[in-house]
């Protein structure tokens, strides 16, 4: 232990050493979520070419907010969201007068450097707008901010606590740390607490500046600091350590033990405590994050080693895990890079963020069953990985622009048509779906003709049958036979598509008639559907089939009648039909308004030649009388026409009287 | 219509009755000005901001609530207000005479000359003068839409029908019009002066660059040089500093910069939208250009690439948006129409733009004529859970066949976007009126949607694998599962309850319930009224079931099919929370532009709270609270405003805190700002804490509260009465309500016809003793009837049978709702059954649906 309390630790390099796995593989330095209850951005520090980069990402748009790079090789050794009051002068002049009262705070990063100096960068000016320096000279290893934005402390590595006064960028008070080379701070949410750690933990009282408890158990440097809401339990990890430390806060008592240890398959990365209840979470270098639910009431909880006396056998597993794995492949696991417990779902969701540290993804996971309220103990979610992580040149303006317009993408779409419409029968859903898988057995199970006859072992039969088959459908074209039956029969049999095309390719009358007449009622729902399938498939057969398709409605309405799922059997082909009939009002108003215009256009001419013959030659009697008696003819035709086409249809007359209303 | 003003690295921007400061690296929002006008802030929409030219750290802001307003803008104060008492248009301070402003002022519907504008100059110096020296006439017009004054404050020009030049004179009187120059250009749409030369640059409707160069001695025509790129009207207008190249844009969403010795041109174009206004920043580092999607885009004049957006509520017109507020259930975004064909994710509490998703590929081009008739999104929903989006997109130009488009989304956890799965064409032959889910099948359930339309039928969609034959059998689509209709009326809206067990549709003014899975009627329920029902909820997870037609809301409790309670009330817009049983009603009054907000809760017909705001209210919805608040209860309101802006409505529950109110208040954290960006609202409401003023404001609201309460509840009783007589004397219409009732529900005509005919008969014959024994048969009946319908007040009842029992004979048609009532009652063959409350205000005409409860087993 002396040994290790005597390594001085470069945060700068002691971070990426420790944090080995995910984080490093992304290339992240510090992240955090923001402390707002629901978790609007997450900062990232990474390595950028011969400097920091802080980037400020919108959880909930997944946009980039801010990019700040660090200054003439200034880099950065802690990270720490808070809010301070803003009185930032909005213009350069106004400089002289400083002390303003303002209410608002804005949110702010504060990053602590290997100057010695922090930073506080605000987000909504884009810009660092405290520097608090003059206090250490060595890189500051953490640093947290009150909530009213008005104190701050902060340590370094000279292992000085410095308490700084915001608003005025002042040095307030300083005091030495018990403990040598201190890594983490964590202030407690009534800010009277104050939690410095460095291999050990000691408990400042603010007031009075003085150490009331000291936590020893951590074999490694702290990695991270959290105080419960109510300020009673202080969780903290260590560096390559796969237990989470619960210690009592509370300063009423001595106990020093810690309450309960929570351990992960793996080492612990980063923790979050929730905000109204006692729940935790811890990521671990896998990428997996496990909640607890009850951390403070360790031991029961966790099953029959009940043994509070050894404080370190009371551990916990979690209630529940998150991992991500990718869509491509099982075994691949998207690394969670950090996650915090956020208000959604009644607080019971957490906020991870997952992928690369070029562009993380940012999810709303909630642990608990929706209708029973339990806690689901597995979370599973199959994500894509993240690929093309080349860095776009284009502006974050323009790449935010890019994530927060969807253009419309048809690329994956289905398209669902009028004549899709599989309705089903009212209250019958069981008996449809038995009833179709019956279908389905006839037509798919059921062996075809030539299968039988390979059976059965009569090749030479077969080739005769099929010689018989040709000659049937030979015979029938005859229109002596006067029927199609055997062949039909045949087709619908066999499910021989091509032979079945020959037969509805016959479009006489008599033929179908008697054809349909002689069909078998067990083959007249099989020859239905084939024609409905048909008619649906290419629409341009329409006139053909539908002869066929009446005369079997005619024909057959009787035992059609008796079929229970008719309606399901038919309801795509009605569909079908409505859905072709309402185009017909339309096309007959065309069709009329076109004979009205060549009615026009013919009588036009037809004056025109009139009056030309009229103006000109004056003697030609004979002619004209023919003439006459021709034009006559032809305006009571297209007179007795137009009315049809009226009484037809009464859209057209609608449609004209728009027209002339048009014209008016 | 933003204007920009730079200042070092911010930048101000008037957006509706308010002025927003944004920082110009992050694009964030630092400042708000003038956030309400109870505060000093402006009252309707800012027009203009202009630095004090003497003083850079003070803001000159004109408004047409007829203000000019001078801040300081670093402290958020209010220094001065001067009163023009006329809607100010435009704003121009010459910098080298900052003592006067050059406004534009409008007066709606001047009824001597139709000259509506007027153009001043206002002294907005520091010295005390008289009022009436204060403003000096320049020029009455019809039309301006432009004034600028050059830099040296020499000469002023008007754009109104021509240009107008005038060689600034000093002194109070009116200006003669012979002072004026009328300039060869005509139609004018904007107009600026070039800051360094006696130059000034004019755009016209048709797009052409008017380049008019005048020399000061010289009173005669300027030199006017032309040139065009613009096909449509010049809209934005700029200067750089040094005179030498000028910026417009246009519809074209190009930007193009003019050398104007040279007629060189360069352009910048997919700016991403039409350019409203143009300026450049002090450093010459930023373009910055605003848009007609209300964006401000800001364009690094090295790269010439887009540095920073700052995007608000893209809805900008002045009603009702289409596909109304709704909330995206997964990060409690506000959903509603942007530009044409897409739709806006707006968060309301930070007031940021989230997404913007296009529904319908719309092509930006512009045609000439700006007739081209865009698609646009009529209804979104979502699935309870997020996991599914539904919206209606149509494109109808009254020319060729209208198209109608209903897609399914699907929540793409890897983008965290919605993404298009399925589109289904022409899903009804009509309009669709309302899309629902059934929110069971968040659960586990397959996905189930409603949608109704003009066509008189209501589809049910499912989302299924079992396709038919033209799809491979593992793909899943949304598809129709059945189709209702009922006695071809329309159906209007339509509800699932809570645990999608019943599915409510609206015909016309009955209610139909469904088993959606089973696809077969359950109960009809007639309306009180006969308005056709336009919004049909379930409130939250509790047996209400709220109906609203255009004059009337209709509570009904669904476990006795009953009215439970119903106001006579012209609701602009109603809301429904999900998570409790409340009910948000705005009445807007279009004359005083006022809105007045009515908070139910669906169990009683007290209401909660009401709220009067002095704006319209265009659109509502509840929104979850992320966190829990005892006295805030589970949901905010937000309303969108005339003004274009979100406003978040939360109701404090005072009664929790002992208080001196006894009643709840509904306390506003007001976002004034329009081009909908609402304020952070913890700022505000340590502000609303501390005002004094504040409370006053309150404890008046409270009176007034209390006012209107008393008249609400007169107007209820009002209708009760109303109703009472109603029954009383109209019986007609209940027998036809009786007959209205769906076939199934009646008696077999047999059954009726007998007593029927007979009681119909019976009344010719001119016996009198047995007219009396049967006067008193009926009369028992009618009592009977009455027992029943409890909600008959007691002394108007007795009324109708003194009624009954004197002139029978005129009185008949009760006796029919008697004789069904009696012949329906043993057949008990309804699911639910009804039971009368003793709610004074309910009252219902259904007597089909009625039995007598005591006769039924449960």
């Amino acid at each position: 232990m002396g040994k290790q309390k005597s390594f001085k630790a470069n945060p700068d390099t002691s971070t990426v050493a420790t944090s080995a796995t995910t984080a490093v593989s992304a290339g992240i330095l510090f992240s955090s979520f923001d402390d707002s209850p629901s978790a609007e951005f997450f900062a990232l520090v990474t390595h950028n070419i011969g400097r920091h980069q802080l980037r400020i990402f919108n959880t909930r748009s997944g946009t980039v907010s801010n990019d700040y790079s660090s200054e003439n090789k200034e880099s950065f050794t802690s990270l720490s969201w808070g809010n301070v009051v803003d009185n930032a002068d909005l213009a350069k002049e106004s400089k002289a007068n400083k002390r303003r009262k303002s209410l608002h705070t804005t949110k702010v990063v504060a990053l602590g450097t290997n100057t010695g100096a922090i930073v506080i960068y605000s987000l909504a000016h884009g810009s660092i707008v405290k520097r608090l320096t003059n206090a250490h000279t060595t890189p500051v290893a953490d640093f947290v901010l009150n909530k009213a934005g008005t104190k701050g402390y902060s340590v370094a590595e000279d292992n000085y606590i410095v308490e700084w006064d915001i608003v005025e960028e002042k040095e307030k008070s300083k005091w030495k740390a018990n403990e040598k080379s201190v890594r983490k701070l964590a202030l407690s949410h009534d800010e009277t607490k104050l939690a410095v750690a460095g291999h050990t933990i000691s408990l400042w009282n603010l007031n009075d500046q003085k150490v009331f408890k000291k936590f020893t158990g951590h074999a490694s440097a702290v990695k991270e600091l959290e105080f419960s809401n109510q300020d009673d339990i202080l969780v903290s990890i260590g560096d390559d350590d796969r237990y989470v430390n619960v210690w009592d806060a509370q300063s009423t008592n001595n106990n020093t033990n810690n309450l309960n240890s929570l351990t992960l398959e793996n080492n612990v990365i980063q923790i979050d405590f929730a905000q109204s209840e006692s729940s935790v979470l811890a990521v671990s270098e896998d990428g997996s994050v496990g909640v607890w639910q009850n951390a403070s009431s360790p031991a029961m909880a966790s099953g029959p080693k009940n043994r509070r006396k050894m404080a370190r056998a009371t551990t916990k597993q979690p209630d529940s895990t998150i991992t991500v794995v990718s869509s491509t492949s099982e075994d691949e696991i998207i690394p969670i890079l950090s996650a915090r417990f956020v208000n959604d779902n009644d607080n019971k969701a957490v906020m991870i963020a997952r992928g690369s540290s070029i562009k993380p993804s940012f999810e709303v996971v909630q642990y608990v069953n929706e209708e029973s309220g339990a806690v689901r103990d597995n979370i599973v979610l199959t994500r894509q990985a993240a690929v093309n992580n080349l860095i776009n040149s284009g502006s974050v303006a323009a790449n935010n622009l890019k994530t927060t317009q969807k253009s419309y993408n048809e690329a994956s779409v289905k398209v669902i048509g009028n004549t899709d419409f599989a309705i089903k029968a009212p209250t019958m859903e069981d008996h449809i779906e038995q009833a179709s898988s019956a279908t389905a057995a006839t037509t798919n199970a059921e062996p075809s003709l030539a299968q039988r006859l390979n059976e059965m072992g009569v090749d030479d039969e077969a080739t005769k049958g099929d010689k018989g088959i040709k000659k049937k459908s030979n015979k029938p074209t005859t229109p002596s036979a006067g029927s199609l039956q055997q062949v039909l029969l045949q087709a619908l049999h066999s499910g021989d598509k091509a032979l079945l095309e020959a037969c509805l390719t016959q479009e006489k009358p008599e033929v179908v008639h008697t054809t349909i007449q002689r069909l078998p009622t067990a083959y007249v729902i099989p020859l239905m559907l084939q024609l409905i399938a048909k008619f649906q498939n290419s629409p341009g057969r329409g006139t053909g089939l539908l002869v066929w398709i009446k005369a079997v409605l005619l024909i057959h309405t009787t035992y059609l009648m008796t079929v229970p799922d008719l309606v399901a059997q038919l309801s795509t082909f009605y569909q079908a039909l409505d859905a072709r009939l309402a185009v017909f009002p339309k096309l007959l108003a065309l069709r009329g308004r076109l004979d009205l215009i060549q009615n026009q256009i013919n009588n036009r001419s037809r004056y025109s030649q009139q009056d030309d013959m009229e103006n000109g030659v004056m003697g030609v009697y004979v002619e004209e009388d023919s003439d006459d008696e021709a034009e006559q003819e032809d305006i009571g035709m297209s007179e007795d026409e137009v009315d049809e086409y009226m009484s037809e249809d009464e859209e057209m007359m609608d449609m004209e009287d728009d027209d002339d209303e048009d014209d008016e | 219509m933003f204007e920009l003003v730079f200042v070092f690295r911010y930048l101000f921007a008037c957006t509706g009755s308010s002025i927003k400061i944004y920082s110009v690296a992050t694009g964030a929002a630092l400042k708000v000005l003038s956030k309400t006008g109870s505060t000093g802030g402006h009252t309707k929409l800012v027009t203009n901001v202009a630095l004090n030219p003497k003083n850079p750290m003070q803001l000159y802001s004109a408004s047409l609530d007829g203000t000019i307003k001078l801040w300081d803008y670093n402290d958020d104060v209010l220094l001065k207000t001067f009163h023009v008492r006329q809607a100010v248009e435009h704003m121009v301070i010459c910098p080298n005479n900052p003592d006067y402003a050059y406004l534009v002022t409008k007066v709606e519907n001047n009824v001597l000359n139709g000259k509506n504008y007027t153009i001043c100059r206002y002294y907005i110096g520091s010295d005390e003068i008289q009022p009436n020296k204060k403003r000096r006439v320049i020029l009455r017009s019809q039309d301006c839409f432009a004034i600028d004054v050059s830099s040296d404050g020499k000469y002023l020009a008007i754009a109104s029908r021509s240009v107008l030049f005038w060689q600034v004179t000093n002194g109070d009187e009116d200006v003669p019009w012979s002072q004026f120059q009328v300039w060869p250009v005509h139609n004018p749409r904007k107009l600026k002066f070039s800051p360094m030369k006696n130059c000034l640059a004019v755009g016209n409707d048709v797009g052409e660059l008017l380049v008019c160069y005048f020399t000061p001695d010289n009173s005669g025509k300027p030199r006017v040089s032309s040139t065009q790129w613009h096909h449509t009207e010049i809209r934005a207008i700029h200067f750089m500093a040094d005179g030498i190249y000028v910026l417009t844009g246009g519809d074209e969403a190009v930007l193009v910069f003019w050398q104007l010795e040279t007629g060189f041109k360069q352009f910048l174009p997919r700016l991403g939208g039409e350019i409203n206004s143009i300026s450049v920043s002090p450093d010459h580092k930023y373009y910055c250009v605003g848009l007609a999607d209300n964006s401000i885009r800001l364009i690094n004049s090295i790269t010439l690439k887009i540095d920073q957006v700052i995007q608000g509520l893209q809805y900008g017109n002045n009603s009702p948006p289409l596909a109304g507020l709704v909330v995206e259930p997964r990060n409690r975004n506000i959903v509603l129409n942007g530009v044409d064909g897409s739709i806006q994710f707006y968060n309301p509490t930070s007031d940021a733009h989230v997404a913007e998703v296009e529904v319908v590929p719309v092509s930006r081009n512009q045609s000439t004529d700006n007739k081209f008739v865009r698609a646009n999104v009529q209804q979104t929903a979502f699935l309870a859970n997020g996991e599914w989006m539904a919206t209606v997109d149509k494109h109808d130009d009254l020319v060729n066949t209208p198209e109608q488009h209903l897609k399914f989304w699907r929540w793409d956890p890897d983008t965290q976007s919605y993404a298009l799965h399925t589109r289904v064409d022409k899903p009804h032959a009509g309009k669709i009126t309302s899309v629902t889910f059934n929110p069971a099948s968040s659960r586990g359930g397959r996905p189930m949607a409603i949608t109704t339309s003009d066509d008189k039928t209501f589809k049910v969609w499912h989302f299924t694998s079992n396709l038919g034959t033209a799809y491979d059998n593992d793909e899943e689509a949304w598809t129709c599962r059945s189709i209702g209709l009922y006695r071809r009326d329309i159906p209007e809206a339509a509800s699932f309850s809570a645990d999608g067990s019943i599915l409510a549709v609206a015909f016309g003014s009955l209610i139909t319930l469904w088993d959606p899975y089973e696809n077969c009627i359950g109960q009809v329920l007639a309306q009180p009224c006969e308005e056709s029902i336009n919004t049909l909820r379930f409130v939250g997870d509790s047996p209400y079931l709220l109906a609203a037609s255009e004059n009337h809301i209709t509570v009904w409790n669904m476990l006795t099919c009953t009215v439970w309670w119903s106001y006579k009330i012209k609701a602009s817009h109603i809301a429904v929370d999900t998570l409790s049983t409340r009910i948000a009603v705005v009445c807007n009054n279009e004359k005083h532009k006022e809105a007045l907000f009515v908070l139910f809760d669906a169990k009683s017909a007290a209401p909660l709270a009401l709220r009067h705001a002095s704006q319209i209210c265009n659109a509502l919805t509840f929104i979850p609270r992320p966190i829990k608040d005892i006295t805030k209860g589970r949901s905010d309101m937000i309303c969108l405003t005339d003004k274009l802006a979100l406003e978040i409505i939360s109701v404090v529950d005072t009664s929790i805190k002992p208080s001196l109110q006894e009643k709840d208040t509904i306390n506003t954290t007001e976002a004034p700002l329009s081009a909908g960006e609402s304020t952070d609202k913890r700022m505000l409401d340590d502000i609303f804490g501390k005002r004094s003023q504040e409370r006053n404001e309150k404890a008046e609201e409270e009176k007034l509260r209390t006012q209107t309460a008393a008249k609400l509840r007169e107007q209820a009783m009002q209708k009760e009465t109303m109703t009472v007589d109603g029954r009383a004397t109209t019986n007609e219409e209940d027998q036809g309500a009786v007959l209205g009732a769906p076939s199934h529900a009646l008696p077999s005509v047999e059954a009726v016809f007998d007593t029927f005919m007979g009681s119909l008969m019976k009344l010719r014959i001119s016996d009198t003793s047995k007219n009396k024994e049967d006067a008193m048969d009926i009369d028992e009946e009618g009592e009977e009837e009455n027992d029943e319908n409890n909600n008959i007040a007691s002394s108007p009842s007795s009324d109708t049978q003194e009624h009954l029992s004197e002139s029978f004979t005129l009185e008949e048609l009760p006796s029919l709702n008697a004789y069904f009532a009696e012949l329906i009652k043993p057949k008990g063959t309804f699911n639910g059954t009804t039971t009368l409350q003793q709610d004074p205000v309910s009252s219902d005409t259904d007597d089909s649906d009625e039995e007598d409860p005591s006769e039924i087993d449960w």
